[in-house]
């Protein structure tokens, strides 16, 4: 039974009226008149409620925070004793007992604001307990989609932990013990298919203890910022697939233009040509797999094999052996380092 | 209404790849329209121009009167479907299909009459309690597409949606968008790289190249009369075959000569070439396979028209037989598509008949089709 459906039978045996729990779009989810249940509460329109309590058509309305989901109360008046008694539990319900709410403390988690003595007692306050692994799933929105997407998620995954950071980011606390399998992908299949919108996801790395929140959430906003720059084509970056593209990231701008040019034979001429370029990559993505690949390019193998010998003339590198794929695929992403670090330069200028 | 008006669409990417080059499209309201072309040719570009997926670089896109480059994606009243079918995996087919209803906040009934409507079109009704994971691939492909149909929009996008699912499911869900959209009338917006499915299921073809728009027509016109020699190579299986040729004029009749063989043009496009001067000049031929006819078929009135060609294989296919000819002075085997009756031994030196009413030219240099 869900926290939602305890407090509605609780409410059940305080009052002897018509009670309904409803969300924030006014779709009514519990009800003592069963008639009600999935239906809309036509009324909520024209009522916007935060803390107060409004009465309107024979019915006292409040809301209070299960967690971070907002949900209305509506108690139908039948006089004014069950007013009064509508009163009292929108009291109860609403009291604040700690200064911080649950959102805030994951947020300072995420954020490393939180001591690690602190960590225990506010972990037992605010109901968190991880005993496995965990893992951070950021997603980047442009600001002006933030609230669509946050109601969509709201919507979409009730009982999952995961806060606003800011207004173009959210985190999810993805405990590893669920059935995860393709949990970032469903995130961003939700986004994409409910408001036409394609996020960028980062996927941290996995920790054992909650105090390391921090680190995965780092990691995570890491993947996505080193992850556009090398492919933005993609929308769902992992940290633990960055290996190569962190080392490159990490050199120095002078042993970096060092190995550019050891590595560097003609890679211009492949970067420049789009079909060259996706068909490189997307012989990279499918493992230099000839048929996949071609399939993936709608093409004929010998148009594959066609293209990636014109690659190795131009380039001296056999995208077929393991050894010069790995080569090109590091001068392919000093490339782009430098193409990135190129227009952040005009970026600036021009601005 | 949901006509669309794309007037002078420009994609360019901040790398300065110019993905869509001045696209000039009207699409009528209830019109299924195909855009279809190799990979990297700027069809998805352009559907997810329409969806509002990615900014148009310059150019103006209308649904109805209205202009909607700033208007959000979720706000064109558009459903797109895509070729994963982005089902979501913890929820029922049922809630698969009202869970964006219900963030719109439609009513219960409504939410549930619509479902019902188009679980009965797509023939799921008893799909509903299931979870995705218990579908197959063509299952749910049904449910992606009712989930697109709960939302009844103006305008349906579609992105390769039956490119991952098996040859024979592909070919009954072509069908089955066919009967659909004569059931929804609404417009379709399809994108394929497959020949096959634009020519079957669209009412308009975009045939597009490079990012550039190559044809705009019915699937019969792009067949018979493609505008360049891309379109004529790329749409028909097996595709057009192409000869260099030369035009010459002798007694009065025009030909297209080639090492020695010649093939007559019919008057009225004789007048075309001689019109537009063409006459000593290259070009190229080009005949689908059904053109070409051999043995029984060979029609005894241009005998002089006839070309040598040496069988090298003969494929069988019950309803057909393509033959893979070799012609001196043609680099390429020629494949000509003849009755299944037809007899002919592997190394055989056949007579072959190009026929005139079948002959296209096309300029060499620019590729365009004269006639």
């Amino acid at each position: 039974m869900s926290e939602l459906d305890l407090i509605f039978n609780k409410l059940k045996n305080i009052i002897n009226t018509e009670i309904n729990l409803i969300d924030q779009s006014g779709y009514i989810l519990q009800s003592t008149n069963s008639e009600k249940i999935g239906g809309y509460d036509s009324q909520l329109c024209d009522i916007k409620l935060e803390n107060e309590i409004v009465e309107k058509g024979n019915y006292l309305y409040f809301c209070f925070y299960e967690y971070k989901r907002k949900v209305i109360v509506s108690i139908k008046i039948l006089d004014k004793i069950t007013k009064k008694i509508g009163e009292v539990i929108r009291f109860f319900l609403t009291i604040n007992f700690d200064n911080m709410s649950k959102d805030g403390y994951i947020k300072h988690l995420l954020l490393g604001k939180i001591d690690n003595h602190e960590i225990e007692s506010l972990n037992e306050n605010f109901d968190v307990d991880f005993n496995n692994q965990i893992q951070v799933v950021v997603i980047k929105v442009n600001k002006d989609i933030s609230d669509d997407v946050e109601n969509l998620l709201l919507h979409f995954y009730p009982d999952e932990l995961f806060v606003k950071v800011n207004n173009s980011c959210f985190a999810f606390i993805k405990s590893l013990k669920d059935d995860c399998k393709e949990y970032e992908l469903s995130i961003f299949e939700v986004i994409s298919s409910e408001l036409f919108y394609e996020p960028k996801i980062g996927v941290g790395t996995i920790v054992d203890n909650i105090k390391d929140l921090a680190i995965s959430y780092k990691k995570a906003n890491m993947a996505i910022e080193i992850g556009n720059v090398l492919d933005n084509q993609r929308y769902i970056f992992y940290y633990k697939n960055l290996g190569l593209a962190l080392l490159i990231n990490n050199m120095n701008s002078n042993d970096l233009e060092q190995l550019n040019k050891d590595l560097n034979y003609n890679i211009e001429e492949v970067v420049s040509d789009k079909e060259l370029l996706s068909t490189a990559t997307i012989f990279l993505e499918n493992n230099l797999n000839i048929s996949e690949t071609a399939k993936r390019l709608y093409i004929h193998r010998n148009t594959l094999v066609y293209r990636l010998n014109k690659i190795q003339r131009l380039t001296g590198y056999n995208l077929g052996k393991f050894e010069d794929s790995i080569n090109f695929k590091i001068a392919l992403d000093i490339n782009k380092l430098f193409e990135s670090i190129y227009n952040k330069i005009n970026y600036t200028i021009d601005s | 209404m949901a006509r669309l008006l794309l007037k002078n669409i420009e994609k360019k990417y901040r790398n300065g790849f110019h993905a869509v080059k001045n696209l000039n499209l009207e699409i009528e309201d209830k019109e299924f329209l195909v855009l279809v072309g190799p990979s990297g040719c700027g069809k998805s570009t352009s559907l997810r121009m329409i969806a509002g997926l990615e900014e148009i670089t310059e150019g103006e896109l209308y649904i109805g009167d209205k202009l909607v480059n700033n208007v959000a994606p979720k706000d064109r009243d558009i459903a797109m479907v895509f070729q994963n079918y982005a089902l979501y995996p913890h929820i029922s087919v049922y809630e698969n299909m009202t869970f964006g209803l219900k963030l719109r906040k439609r009513s219960k009934d409504e939410i549930n009459k619509r479902v019902n409507k188009a679980a009965k079109i797509l023939g799921i009704e008893d799909l509903l309690d299931r979870k995705p994971k218990q579908l197959s691939g063509g299952q749910k492909q049904r449910v992606a597409l009712g989930r697109a149909i709960v939302r009844e929009p103006k305008v349906f996008l579609m992105d390769e949606p039956l490119s991952n699912l098996d040859a024979k499911l592909r070919v009954q869900m072509r069908a089955e968008l066919s009967k659909l959209h004569q059931n929804l009338k609404t417009t379709f917006i399809y994108v394929t790289h497959d020949q096959t499915e634009a020519m079957t299921m669209g009412t308009r073809i975009v045939v597009m190249k490079d990012g550039v728009v190559q044809q705009v027509a019915d699937p019969q016109t792009v067949y018979s009369n493609p505008a360049n020699m891309f379109v004529g190579s790329f749409i028909g299986s097996p595709q057009m075959n192409f000869i260099n040729c030369r035009i010459i004029k002798e007694s009065n009749t025009i030909y297209a000569e080639f090492e020695g063989n010649k093939v007559s043009i019919s008057d009225d496009k004789s007048k075309i070439l001689e019109e537009d001067d063409y006459i000593g000049k290259d070009v190229v031929l080009g005949i689908r396979p059904e053109g070409i006819s051999v043995k029984d078929d060979l029609s005894d009135k241009n005998v002089n028209s006839y070309i040598k060609a040496n069988v090298e294989v003969a494929e069988m296919l019950g309803s057909e037989t393509y033959l893979y000819l070799n012609v001196d002075g043609n680099n390429d085997s020629i494949i000509a598509r003849v009755k299944p009756s037809t007899r002919v031994n592997i190394g055989e030196n056949i007579d072959i008949e190009l026929r005139a009413d079948k002959i296209h030219i096309f300029d060499k240099e620019s590729e365009r089709a004269l006639f």
